[in-house]
This record gives structure tokens, C-alpha cells and sequence, in this order.
């Protein structure tokens, strides 16, 4: 049994493995414009983008900026579902769009389990996980020497720039 | 052989039974004062645990001169990220004092995944914790640096009216998304 549009997801969420996730969660339809998760919002659910595109933005000194887009296949604010901390961007849908939903308790429940397709879920996790951390430190790394490098000496360093990798870690790619 | 894993934050939450699995899949290795352990760029997949002894992270400053930035004591682990998913080395492992270190290697990781799955679940799952922790932390400094930053525009200088973060609205923020589409 398999969620609508999950023949759009990437390689790695098609296999037998990933139904378990995916059959942990349930498929929700939004509208155009509906707001999956607003910035500084607790939320305890993270989302698979199986249909649609979605935009994350952030409101920086009044101005609100959209920061990046994501489609089918991406994994949505799972960094906050797990942690319980506030979401530091907002997830909105540009178009009408579909996800699976999938609560904190239900994937904790998964990786509680010592079976072959929950421990390669837990490794696909890891390593986006790791992948993104990666990307994050470097991106962040790039952008002090950036502004340590100002020709005017003031380190000021570019918010929407930094804004971009904050939301790199609310929107992994399955892919 | 559980002990050296005992007071590892990272294996805190496992079993005893957790702990010898894993210590079951690790080679012991010795190295002398001022060996390397691993270098700079060299491709690794092992995550290793100090057990004995102490080493010291060093980076190539500028002068091409060895810098230490860390040191590794016993109770250390160092590259845990790298049995899942192996990369480049950040920096540079030199033995400083005479060390006893625990590895364990992606392939280890995998026949672990097949003989003790409790342990590599638990392993994994105790890796992707501690990962989604440093991304918060990571999170956290950038918002620590936006604060900084709106401080100064909001004083200094008035949002140009080209930036693409128009004021208002999210049709806004689409229309300026579809714009560029």
C-alpha cells in the first residue's frame, strides 16, 4: 500500500524499506498557499513531499524572504520534529501540493526497532543527516571568511545568505 | 572489554550488552608519540575512540606550520560520522602522548548491521542524534548572527526596495518566486 504520489519520490524512499515510513504517517492534501509550519512554531511532525513544491522563507528585518524551494521527495522540518525546538524558517505550499505526515512518536517508534528495514531507515536518516551537516558547517565556514574579508572591515554578513543555510537544515532532499 | 565505552557520551544510552557488541566489531590499535593517526584530506571511514592516551587535531595555518586545534583525551570519539557516511579527513590525528584507540570502519558497521543489529541500530540511531544536535547548534549560531545583523541594518541602513524579501505579504514573497521560475 503505497501513499498517493509516491511514485514521484526519489530511488531511495521506493523500496520495500521505505513503506514502513510511509505507512507511518498519513497523506495530507494542501491548497496553494496553505502554511505546513510557521517560523517559531513547535511542531512535533515532519513531512514527505510527495506532490507540489513548497517554499521556505523567513521574515529578516520586516521583509519576508523566500529563501528556497523544494519538491516531491524532500523531507520537511524533521530537524524540529525530533528536537522540540522552534522552527527557525516557514514551509508554505507555492502550488497545490501533497505530503505524508508523519509524527515525532511514530518515527521514534520505527527506529526503536531493530529490524533490517528500520536500521536502513535510521542509515538513510544518518546520512542526510550527516550530508547536511556538512553542507551547513561549510556554507556557514564560507560565509564568516566572506564577511572577515569585507573591504570596509565591518564583518557584516549577508542575513539572507545565512538565512539560506538555516533553511537547508529544515528541507532535506531524498534524493 | 566494555569499560573504555562506558563513560562515552555518545554510547550512553546503551546496554551493557549494546556496548560488547560493539566493542566486538572495533580493532585495538597502538601508536607512539608523534605518529599520525590520520591526515588532512587522506579518505576515512572509521570512527575511532580514544581509550588511552591523547592525540592532538592540527590544521596547516597560512605558514603551512601545524596549528593544534583540539586535543583527543581518553573517552574521545572522533569520526563517528565517517563509518556511515566515509569523506576527507578535516584535519590531521597526531599522537601526543602514547595512545590506545578503538576504530571502527564502515565495513565493520555493516557485518555489525548483520551479527548484532541491536548494537548498529542503536548505534546509528545514537549517531543521527548527536548530528541533528550540531545542525541545531549550527541553527542556533545563525540565528545568534541574524540578531546581530538586523541590529545593524535595522540602525545603519533602510532595506533596499530591490531586495527580493518584498515587505508584507507571503503573494508577495511567491510573486517574486514565480518571477524567477
Amino acid at each position: 500500500m503505497s501513499a498517493p504520489g509516491a511514485e514521484n519520490l526519489p530511488e531511495c524512499f521506493r523500496g520495500p524499506e521505505a513503506q514502513a515510513l510511509l505507512e507511518a504517517g498519513h497523506t495530507r492534501s494542501l491548497p496553494a498557499l496553505s502554511l505546513l509550519c510557521e517560523e517559531g512554531q513547535v511542531t512535533d511532525c515532519f513531512f514527505l513531499v510527495t506532490a507540489g513544491e513548497f517554499v521556505l522563507a523567513k521574515r529578516i528585518a520586516g521583509c519576508l524572504h523566500s529563501l528556497s524551494t523544494f519538491g516531491p521527495g524532500s523531507v520537511l522540518a524533521l530537524m524540529p520534529a525530533l528536537d522540540g525546538a522552534p522552527c527557525a524558517v516557514s514551509i508554505c505550499a507555492l502550488n497545490d501540493a501533497t505530503v505524508v505526515e508523519i509524527k515525532r512518536s511514530s518515527l521514534l517508534a520505527l527506529l526503536g526497532h531493530d529490524s533490517e528495514p528500520n536500521l536502513w531507515l535510521a542509515n538513510l536518516l544518518s546520512l542526510l543527516a550527516i550530508r547536511r551537516l556538512r553542507g551547513a558547517t561549510n556554507e556557514l565556514a564560507q560565509a564568516l571568511y566572506s564577511a572577515l574579508r569585507t573591504p570596509d572591515c565591518t564583518g557584516h554578513i549577508d542575513a539572507v545568505r545565512l538565512a539560506r543555510i538555516q533553511a537547508g537544515s529544515y528541507a532535506w532532499l531524498g534524493s | 572489554m566494555t569499560y573504555p565505552l562506558r563513560n562515552v557520551r555518545l554510547f550512553e544510552s546503551f546496554s551493557e550488552i549494546e556496548r560488547a557488541d560493539l566493542v566486538r566489531f572495533m580493532r585495538e590499535r597502538k601508536y607512539a608519540t608523534g605518529e599520525t593517526v590520520c591526515a588532512y584530506g587522506e579518505y576515512g571511514s572509521t570512527m575511532l575512540i580514544v581509550t588511552q592516551g591523547a592525540l592532538c587535531a592540527v590544521v596547516s595555518g597560512k605558514d603551512d606550520q601545524p596549528h593544534e586545534i583540539a586535543q583527543l583525551a581518553e573517552g574521545t570519539v572522533f569520526g563517528e560520522m565517517f563509518c556511515i557516511d566515509p569523506a576527507p579527513r578535516p584535519v590531521t590525528l597526531l599522537v601526543s602522548e602514547p595512545a590506545t584507540v578503538l576504530e571502527l570502519g564502515r565495513e565493520d558497521l555493516i557485518r555489525m548491521r548483520q551479527q548484532a543489529p541491536h548494537a548498529a541500530a542503536a548505534l546509528v540511531s545514537a549517531v543521527f542524534l548527536d548530528v541533528l544536535k550540531r545542525l541545531r547548534n549550527v541553527d542556533d549560531r545563525i540565528d545568534r548572527e541574524l540578531r546581530a545583523d538586523i541590529t545593524w541594518k535595522d540602525r545603519l541602513t533602510p532595506a533596499p526596495s530591490s531586495c527580493s524579501g518584498l515587505p508584507g505579504s507571503w503573494e508577495n514573497c511567491f510573486a517574486s518566486l514565480r518571477g524567477s521560475a
